[in-house]
């Protein structure tokens, strides 16, 4: 997606008529790293995450990790810290709590993870966050509006997911992080992606996040951004680019005492499905 | 009768000059044991004669005899003061008698006398600051200030002074120093033709006016013009890179940095004013009009300490005064801009103005890009710089300038959706530079001079944007903004020079700023938004300083003192956060609320600086230096080239001033006949609590962001070497720059620390510069100047390895810096061509070449995307093309 910034370089260098992109090869030393992610789901009862190597940037084969021994921890309001479960299934470096949990809104989640012969991680505590109820979807301009009301008391974080479906097929998808520094407090708050795009029922769900968890969730969807970069004649926009940024979020590996790559977050969300004929949650 | 100080050097020159004008007038007296005043009224009474003399010198009252008949004047004289200590010099019927024994007195030494005055250019009046008043075969001298005031006491004696000053005929007066004297100098300009090369003469290129110096650079309007430029237009910033110790992250980037230091290191001043902003269009441009300044001096080591608030470096532009002898108009037409400069006399000698003006015409391009989507769109920048300079009288001057620069970018565009429902924006943006100084020199008396300053300067930025679909400028802000902000200061700065005699001049002041700084003003006239406004902050800033210059001999000292003060000032509120985890909006304790004008945070520190200078002789100088300097602001950003809406930050609850400390050392040799200069600088510096940001710091519209930020250290080190020639047809110079720059996070919290809290390289760590800037005269009518430059290329991070989550790849790269890309390397050439029309008013020049002559694609960043699955790797050059330029001078 170009923003305005891109448009205006691209003026820019076409009137010094100087600017140019040339592809070279890049063969860039392998370093493997440990990458894990997951999240606390409190409105399907689990917690899921995904463990696995990094692998050379021109490989396609996953190189998951299914020995890691996982231990998914708590502390109550009144600092009390339990284990909630230590049990999870494994498949193809997805793990998944066995048995249903209950997660409880202002509790602390962290995970902690023993890769045998390798090191151990462990993820900053998460508060498990209130849903925000999305109030009502409008369609502005042929653009999904997700409404709801936005809490004043503190900064709120949110991650919107929209599925766009026809005849039950998701035909595309869109990702949004905000925070509500534009809409703190306001009654009439609304998410709503860039552009427009074809649908005939939309499936919505507003992740109401911690504050590490948006900036991984950031730092995701600007990774994402940067992988649809199509090859063009003149890039002005790198003049200003900023350093390349890592899928850090609140992974650490404390064995050596250094951020890992990965994330896990205490998510609750709240779901709305939109059609052209009805709206249900 | 005494004889007024300041006219007695007038009276000198006059006589000199109509002696052979004398006639002889003859006179008969017999006077016995009679006072000498009495004799001196008789001859007035009987011979067109008139007496002139310092009572102080010559005792009046002392008892003469002498008997002539019909005698000529010059025997009665002679006979009158023979065995006597009294001399005489006779001119336009005046008779100027002093004593010769007062240069015999043993105790000469303990009575000195000040010459002080102003040195100016013959031509247009205006003042020459930093030329060099040198008492021969006195191993002593000074320099004009900024304001070509100059100040030196010596003993009563006879001297030879000579006034020198780069680009000018140096100038040599005998004077018999028995009272203090004014002495206002004009020098005459060794050439005066347009846009014209100067070449330093042998005779001045080893005094201390020449633009060769230790640790700094002497920058003129006439050497950056010569240089090869991007669209012929003459850049400051391009010309500062010419200069050793100088780099940047790549071309097209805004700004410089000087010796590891960040942009935001270096003090920018501007007639005082400082300036926040210092190009147009992203940084392809200098916001300084080189037709409108007198002298850029940028200092890279040892800064003084009337200098304060940045921690690497200064540049000390000065704006012309506007000739105050004769109305000159002089401009220039060029590919992209066009410039026009109009000065004179509003009173001629009393009042002078200059007017200098500069508008680019990028606009009118943009139909070549036969689109729609730009269709009434604007892109083009403006710059105007004002001075009134008054002499009220001798002893009082008010100097009066002003800057303003603006930049606009409105654009209608098409974006394209998934579905072909193009959508319309509009973008809004603009930002501005505003100074404004007024300033008053007094002269309290020969040996002190005062320079009190007032200044203001504003950087402003705003932008809008419309999308009427949603989504707007930046994506996620909302679907129509409109955003100010600015960073204001209210400076008053008086300064004082005592020249307290020939080898020591003490220089004391105070500097005191109020900072004013609007991050953001966001409205957004839509339901479900709420207009917004991210919390001004208030900063006092006070530093007194004393700088003390003392001459030893062979040795100069310059030893300085800077404490400076600084506070973070209510209103605002700020937030506390939990001690024991990284700063996130989760880990905030509490908000404290703070009134008008209470103290939030407030920091203070001894800023020492030190230079010894060791002359071997006339032709080699070594030199060392330290200086330990404090920055309470910050710029904000951690892009590759900084944005005009980047945001500057004061030091506060959060944030500590950045301390830096530099010790270097500097050897300069002349060869004998002082064609060639060869130095040789080295320095290292430490920098502490600087400024970092966390892996993927989300710094725009932050109302928290210490939340996004990480203490940093850092250290540098480096050589220089130089070789310049200064004389004959071929002129240029060679500057090789070794230097290395790191720094490392030091957050307590391990894991939000860059490269494990190791030391990396930073952005501009490019150890390898070499610059080459060459001038040949071809002849009267023709130069052509070559420049060269090669850099090592600048460190960046790339991908080494990837995770696939779902279907989506995502990269991880290695460590930050850790790898660089290629070399860089540049040729530019430039023809100037000056036609010689001696006898008409109206003159004028070509300047014509290319910049990157080879098309050389320097690499400025590097960036990757998947296509099919596999790595697809790009290299972004600004300028990537041998681009052609052209500009018409013009004067009358």
């Amino acid at each position: 997606m170009k923003t305005g910034i891109h448009y205006i370089l691209k003026i820019l260098i076409f009137l010094t008529l100087t600017g140019c992109v040339d592809e070279v090869t890049s063969e860039p030393e392998f370093d493997p790293q440990i990458f894990i992610t997951g999240s606390l789901n409190a409105v399907e009862k689990n917690a899921t995450l995904r463990i696995q190597r990094t692998i050379p940037v021109n490989s396609t084969t996953p190189d998951f990790i299914n020995n890691a021994q996982i231990t998914l921890y708590t502390k109550d309001q009144q600092e009390n810290t339990s284990v909630v479960t230590k049990s999870f299934s494994v498949s193809d470096g997805s793990y998944q709590t066995t048995a249903v949990i209950e997660p409880i809104v202002g509790n602390q989640y962290w995970v902690e993870i023993n890769i045998p012969n390798e090191d151990i991680f462990r993820s900053t505590p998460e508060t498990l966050k209130k849903i925000i109820p999305i109030n009502s979807i409008t369609i502005v301009d042929n653009i999904p509006q997700v409404n709801f009301d936005d809490p004043e008391e503190e900064r709120n974080f949110y991650y919107l997911s929209i599925i766009y479906l026809i005849d039950f097929n998701a035909v595309d998808a869109d990702e949004l992080v905000l925070n509500d520094i534009l809409f703190n407090g306001n009654k009439n708050a609304f998410l709503k992606p860039r552009t427009n795009k074809f649908f005939k029922t939309l499936s919505v769900s507003l992740n109401h996040i911690n504050s590490n968890t948006y900036q991984y969730l950031t730092n995701i969807l600007t990774l994402k951004d940067q992988n649809n970069i199509i090859s063009e004649n003149e890039n002005p926009g790198e003049l200003f680019s900023t350093p390349p940024i890592n899928v850090t979020g609140n992974m650490m590996n404390v064995t050596k005492n250094k951020a890992a790559l990965g994330n896990f977050s205490a998510v609750n969300f709240d779901t709305m499905t939109y059609s052209s004929s009805a709206t249900t949650n | 009768m005494r004889l007024p100080t300041r006219h007695y050097y007038l009276l000198i020159l006059v006589i000199l000059i109509s002696l052979h004008t004398f006639s002889q007038t003859k006179i008969s007296l017999d006077v016995k044991n009679t006072p000498l005043y009495t004799i001196i009224k008789e001859i007035e009474t009987r011979t067109p004669y008139n007496f002139i003399y310092n009572n102080d010198e010559i005792n009046e009252y002392q008892n003469y005899s002498i008997t002539v008949t019909e005698t000529e004047i010059t025997t009665v004289l002679d006979l009158l003061f023979h065995g006597t200590s009294i001399t005489y010099n006779l001119k336009n019927k005046r008779i100027i008698l002093s004593n010769k024994n007062l240069n015999l007195s043993t105790d000469k030494n303990s009575i000195k006398f000040t010459i002080n005055g102003t040195l100016k250019n013959a031509t247009t009046g205006e003042t020459l600051l930093g030329a060099s008043i040198l008492i021969k075969n006195e191993k002593q001298g000074v320099i004009s200030n900024e304001y070509g005031y100059y100040s030196i006491t010596l003993p009563q004696k006879e001297y030879t002074l000579q006034f020198s000053h780069i680009g000018f005929d140096p100038f040599e007066m005998q004077i018999h120093l028995t009272e203090d004297q004014n002495l206002d100098i004009e020098l005459y300009p060794v050439v005066n033709t347009l846009d014209e090369i100067v070449i330093i003469s042998s005779k001045n290129s080893n005094n201390k006016t020449n633009s060769v110096g230790l640790g700094f650079s002497n920058l003129k309007s006439e050497d950056i013009k010569k240089l090869p430029s991007l669209l012929g237009e003459a850049d400051v910033t391009r010309a500062f890179l010419t200069q050793p110790g100088i780099n940047s992250v790549g071309e097209g980037a805004t700004g410089f940095n000087v010796r590891g230091g960040n942009i935001d290191q270096n003090l920018i001043l501007l007639d005082e004013a400082p300036i926040y902003n210092s190009s147009h269009i992203f940084g392809f441009f200098s916001v300084f009009n080189t037709d409108a300044i007198k002298n850029i001096k940028l200092y890279r080591e040892a800064i003084p300490s009337r200098y304060g608030g940045r921690a690497s470096s200064v540049v000390d532009v000065r704006l012309r005064e506007g000739s105050n002898k004769i109305w000159k108009v002089e401009g220039g037409i060029g590919m992209l801009f066009s410039r026009l400069t109009v000065e004179g006399p509003i009173k001629k000698d009393k009042i002078s103005f200059l007017a200098s003006g500069r508008k680019s015409y990028f606009g009118l391009l943009i139909p070549l890009l036969n689109d729609e989507d730009f269709k009434n769109s604007k892109l083009d920048f403006e710059d105007i710089s004002l001075k009134v300079n008054w002499k009220i009288n001798a002893t009082n001057k008010i100097f009066v300038s002003g800057y303003f620069g603006s930049d606009i970018m409105q654009l209608n565009y098409t974006t394209n959706s998934s579905n072909e429902n193009n959508q319309k924006e509009r973008v809004d943006l603009r930002w501005k530079n505003r100074t404004g100084t007024i300033r008053w020199n007094h002269i309290f008396s020969n040996s002190l001079f005062m320079n009190v300053s007032g200044i203001y300067s504003k950087y402003n930025y705003a932008f809008s944007s419309l999308n009427v679909f949603g989504g707007g400028f930046l994506n996620s802000l909302g679907p129509t903004i409109d955003w100010r902000s600015s960073i204001e200061n209210w400076i008053l700065k008086p300064d004082f020079t005592w020249y307290r005699n020939a080898k020591t001049t003490i220089r004391f002041g105070m500097h005191n700023t109020f900072h004013k700084f609007v991050p953001g003003i966001v409205d957004v006239n839509e339901e479900g938004r709420n207009n917004f406004r991210l919390n001004t902050e208030r900063g006092l800033e006070i530093a007194p300083y004393i700088e003390y210059e003392k001459k030893w001999n062979q040795l100069l000292v310059n030893a300085g003192l800077r404490y400076s003060w600084f506070a973070n000032l209510g209103p605002n509120s700020i937030a506390n956060y939990d001690t024991n985890l990284p700063k996130t909006i989760n880990t905030i304790t509490e908000i404290t609320d703070y009134s008008k004008g209470k103290i939030i945070k407030n920091y203070s520190g001894i800023e020492p600086r030190l230079s010894l200078n060791y002359n071997f002789g006339k032709k080699q100088s070594f030199k060392i230096g330290y200086n330990r300097l404090l920055q309470y602001l910050h710029l904000v950003t951690n892009s590759n080239a900084t944005l005009p809406f980047d945001i500057w930050k004061p030091s506060g609850k959060h944030i500590k001033p950045l301390v830096v400390n530099q010790i270097s050392a500097g050897y300069k040799t002349t060869s004998k006949k002082n064609a060639f200069d060869f130095l040789i600088e080295t320095y290292y510096k430490t920098f502490n609590s600087m400024l970092e940001y966390k892996n993927g710091a989300d710094l725009f519209v932050n109302s928290n962001l210490e939340t996004q930020l990480l203490p940093a250290k850092g250290y540098a080190y480096g050589s220089e070497f130089s070789i310049y020639k200064n004389t004959g047809r071929l002129t240029g110079n060679i500057n090789y720059t070794y230097a290395v720059t790191k720094r490392k996070t030091t957050s307590p919290f391990n894991s939000e620390n860059i490269n494990n809290g190791d030391y990396y390289p930073s952005n501009y760590d490019r150890p390898h510069t070499l610059n080459t800037t060459t001038t040949y005269k071809l002849g009267k009518k023709w130069d052509v100047t070559l420049f060269f430059n090669y850099q090592t290329g600048r460190p960046i991070t790339v991908p080494t390895g990837k995770i696939i989550v779902g279907s989506d790849p995502f990269l991880t790269y290695s460590n930050r810096n850790q790898y660089r890309l290629p070399d860089t390397h540049r040729l530019d050439i430039s023809f100037s061509y000056t036609p010689k029309n001696k006898l008409k008013k109206w003159q004028n020049s070509w300047s014509f070449g290319i910049y990157n002559l080879y098309g050389r694609k320097n690499a400025f960043s590097q960036y990757h995307s998947f296509n099919l699955g596999q790595l697809e790797t790009y290299r972004f050059s600004t300028i990537g093309i041998p681009v052609p330029f052209f500009t018409y001078n013009f004067k009358f």
